[in-house]
């Protein structure tokens, strides 16, 4: 030890303090800043607990239609051969899981129609609704499948016109979808119908003026409210993609008039707000709502001004439900992931990689705007990897003001 | 009203609940001389469970506490005889009631998982397997997921994929014990802040604090130490102090005892070899193994939130652990044979006492207090 002379007692007391104060450091950062017994697992395993009698589990929505279903597959189940009857059975298990925005319904859709999936035909109406549910669970190619079939053996059916022309567009085939909408304006249904699947197809090749104009025309007819909002949407769509916000904010307003809570239409004019700089009435517009893609839309209308405990809590739940569909090898948050990794992880490369994993599923114009976003806070060398989407672009002539903003924006990068 | 089914569609991923999926632990299995015994959790979402067991017996819309009790042998019974664990041959499989517990998307019924099994036969490389499968929920909801883990192994069972083969890692004991040595050595060498704390700690070693007697009055300075021995004395009360403490803090930190903010450790770290740096320009506390031992602590949490990013196994944390500390103290003593030597030869001259000791300390508790205003994003 080196020696030295013995310090004088001045010296020794301010040794004495400090090393007291020493050791007293580790252990007031330990005791302020510490948490004790946390297990690391805690993600993996949850808590678990044994319950109390009384103690309410689960609560199940009060739903008088979902008993009424209930009650129509308990008599399935005593006629398990009823098509007709397991056909019923699924397209109110289909609405169950609208009406509740619960997946699992589409689940039990499913399992109700799957015992005809190996029947030799499959039934043409059990055809339709499993493409309907591989259509929600964002499976096109195998909806497209089933949907080609039933037009084969049907070729008049409107409704399965209506829907092959939906997945066409999201697939990125507008222009393919035109003869189905000529088919659903021969059919029975109200004129709207066909001219709202027309107008769509307009908006998406470089028509939009069409659209509107056939829109207005069919909308003077007064139909019923539930087609009267479908069509307004599908107008503020259009009004959008011409760049008229005004007007589109009009649309989406009586729509959602119409249709209170929808979530389609919350979440377009949600965007609209966000684009044109009102992300903070965002918030109000959404409410409490739980549903994943209107709880992006809240943080981002919170993000300009108002990040709070309940900013917080929507960017943990969005960040769990996106690693849950990630570790269940599910595609369909890709599109809203990637505008959560670009405005909240501060990460554009990965924002990049999940929303051209998400064109490999789906090409819609709000699929190419955030791939077009995402590479545009990447750089320059992103551009060669957006080149399939500007292809696409180019084929099916889709022009939508804010994309052309952005096009321009990315081919001016250095 | 079919026409609205069109838009649902539209309303694709505006879902607030999650789809159906089950989640299984599989711990890592022991075996012995009668076989192989497997121990796990199941985890069952209280909703899949009602639609299958009818749970809500008195109908008001909720499942409580005393109905699940109530159907607790019909779910155990549903369980067993949904759930196949097999080695060469299937195992014997024991389900148990834990109680509830709640994810993501609500409550889930935790069920305890213990499998007897025979001796799996193995490959090639001498890995043996074990197989999984599930063939409850698939058929009421094709849209279920099983997400099972199994140590670092995960995989997912589908409707269309109900099985799954789990290979079983032969805890390769020397080569965990080497990679995280190995670890344990880069840590300390890359660990710039912790290289700074011992060096300021140890430049001194062979310095003493001497007044002048023919001068009374002035103040203490460094001198050389005259012997050797006193010199590696010291070396040995530091070395010692800060490998105790770290230890210590290493271990309970990385088995979950204690744990601390990451921000407040690492500022701390900072501050701490500021600190010890500083007591080199204007020597106050003489013993310095105490500053190495409280300090230590410190840094002792700080090593194990590398050790923790770099992940433990799940088989043989216990060898990791000590691996990665037995790295760190290799590390050390390396710097120390390097530093103690060169700095031995060099006390005689003053220069070395001014500009080696002083002036490198002061640099030093610059750059640790700039680190610290960084860490805390001062800076």
């Amino acid at each position: 030890m080196p020696s030295s002379d013995s310090p004088p007692p001045n010296k020794r007391r301010l040794e004495r303090v400090l090393e007291l104060l020493l050791i007293a450091t580790p252990v007031v950062i330990v005791a302020v800043f510490g948490t004790f017994g946390e297990d690391p697992n805690a993600l993996a395993a949850p808590a678990v607990h044994m319950p109390s009698p009384d103690e309410a589990l689960l609560v199940t929505p009060a739903d008088p239609e979902r008993q009424a279903t209930f009650a129509r597959e308990r008599e399935l189940q005593s006629r398990p051969d009823d098509v007709n009857l397991a056909v019923e059975v699924a397209r109110r298990h289909i609405e169950d899981a609208r009406r509740n925005n619960e997946p699992r319904s589409l689940g039990w859709a499913e399992a109700t129609l799957s015992r005809w999936y190996a029947a030799d035909p499959v039934p043409t109406e059990v055809l339709l609704l499993r493409a309907t549910i591989r259509q929600s669970r964002h499976d096109f190619g195998a909806a497209l499948a089933d949907l080609n079939e039933v037009l084969r053996r049907v070729p008049t059916h409107a409704q399965a016109a209506l829907t092959r022309a939906t997945v066409l567009s999201v697939m990125g085939r507008p222009a393919d979808a035109k003869p189905d909408c000529d088919i659903v304006v021969a059919g029975r249904a109200h004129p709207i119908v066909g001219a709202t699947c027309h107008a769509a197809l307009a908006g998406l090749t470089g028509k939009a003026n069409d659209g509107i104009a056939l829109l207005d025309a069919a909308l003077a007819t007064t139909p019923p409210p539930g087609l009267a909002a479908w069509a307004l949407g599908t107008r503020g769509e259009l009004h959008q993609r011409n760049g008229d916000a005004a007007l589109a904010e009009v649309d989406y307003r009586a729509a959602l008039a119409l249709q209170p809570g929808d979530g389609w239409t919350t979440a377009a004019l949600a965007d609209l707000l966000l684009d044109v700089g009102r992300g903070a009435e965002v918030p109000t517009l959404i409410g409490a709502s739980d549903a994943d893609n209107l709880v992006l839309r809240r943080a981002l209308g919170r993000a300009a001004t108002q990040r709070d405990e309940a900013f917080e809590q929507d960017l943990a739940t969005l960040r769990a439900r996106y690693a849950a569909a990630h570790a269940r090898e599910d595609a369909q948050h890709l599109r809203e992931e990637s505008r959560f990794v670009l405005a909240f992880e501060d990460d554009p490369e990965r924002a990049l990689d999940v929303a051209l994993a998400g064109w490999e599923h789906q090409h819609e114009p709000a699929d190419v705007r955030v791939a077009l976003e995402a590479a545009i806070a990447v750089g320059a060398d992103a551009r060669p990897k957006l080149a399939p989407i500007l292809a696409h672009l180019r084929t099916t002539n889709l022009t939508d003001a804010t994309l052309a903003k952005l096009v321009t924006q990315l081919e001016a990068l250095r | 009203m079919k026409w609205l089914l069109l838009v649902l569609v539209l309303g694709g991923s505006a879902h607030a609940h999650q789809p159906s999926q089950g989640f299984i632990i599989v711990d890592p299995p022991a075996t012995s001389d009668t076989g192989l015994t497997l121990t796990g959790r199941w985890d069952v979402a209280l909703k899949d469970l009602d639609r299958v067991l009818q749970l809500d017996a008195d109908g008001d819309g909720q499942v409580r506490g005393r109905e699940l009790d109530a159907a607790r042998e019909r779910l155990l019974a549903w369980a067993r005889a949904g759930l196949r664990i097999a080695t060469s041959a299937t195992c014997n499989l024991e389900v148990a009631f834990s109680g509830t517990t709640t994810r993501l998307d609500g409550p889930y019924v935790a069920l305890t998982l213990d499998a007897r099994c025979l001796t799996p036969s193995v490959d090639a490389d001498g890995h043996g397997q074990i197989a999984i499968a599930q063939s409850a929920l698939f058929a009421n909801d094709p849209t279920h997921r099983a997400l099972i883990r199994m140590g670092d192994t995960s995989v997912v069972l589908r409707a269309d994929a109900p099985r799954a083969v789990l290979p079983l890692a032969d805890a390769d004991a020397l080569g965990t014990l080497a990679t995280y040595i190995k670890e344990g050595i880069l840590h300390i060498w890359e660990g710039i802040d912790h290289v700074f704390f011992l060096l300021a700690l140890l430049l001194p070693a062979v310095l003493v604090r001497r007044r002048d007697p023919s001068m009374p009055g002035a103040s203490d300075h460094w001198a050389p130490a005259t012997r050797l021995r006193s010199v590696l004395a010291e070396v040995f009360k530091v070395v010692t102090a800060f490998t105790i403490a770290h230890s210590i803090t290493l271990v309970l930190s990385t088995v979950g005892v204690v744990r601390v903010d990451s921000v407040a450790v690492e500022t701390a770290i900072a501050l701490s070899v500021a600190l010890a740096a500083l007591n080199n320009v204007w020597p106050v506390l003489d013993a310095r193994w105490t500053v190495a031992f409280a300090l230590g602590l410190l840094h002792g949490f700080g090593f194990s939130s590398v050790l923790l990013e770099l992940g433990l196994p799940d088989a043989g944390r216990a060898l990791a652990l000590a691996g990665f500390n037995i790295g760190v103290e290799v590390g050390q003593l390396a710097i120390v044979l390097v530093l103690v030597p060169l700095t031995f030869a060099l006390r005689r001259y003053r220069a070395f006492r001014m500009v080696g000791v002083v002036g490198l300390s002061l640099v030093i508790a610059v750059i640790a207090l700039y680190w610290s205003l960084e860490r805390l994003s001062v800076i």
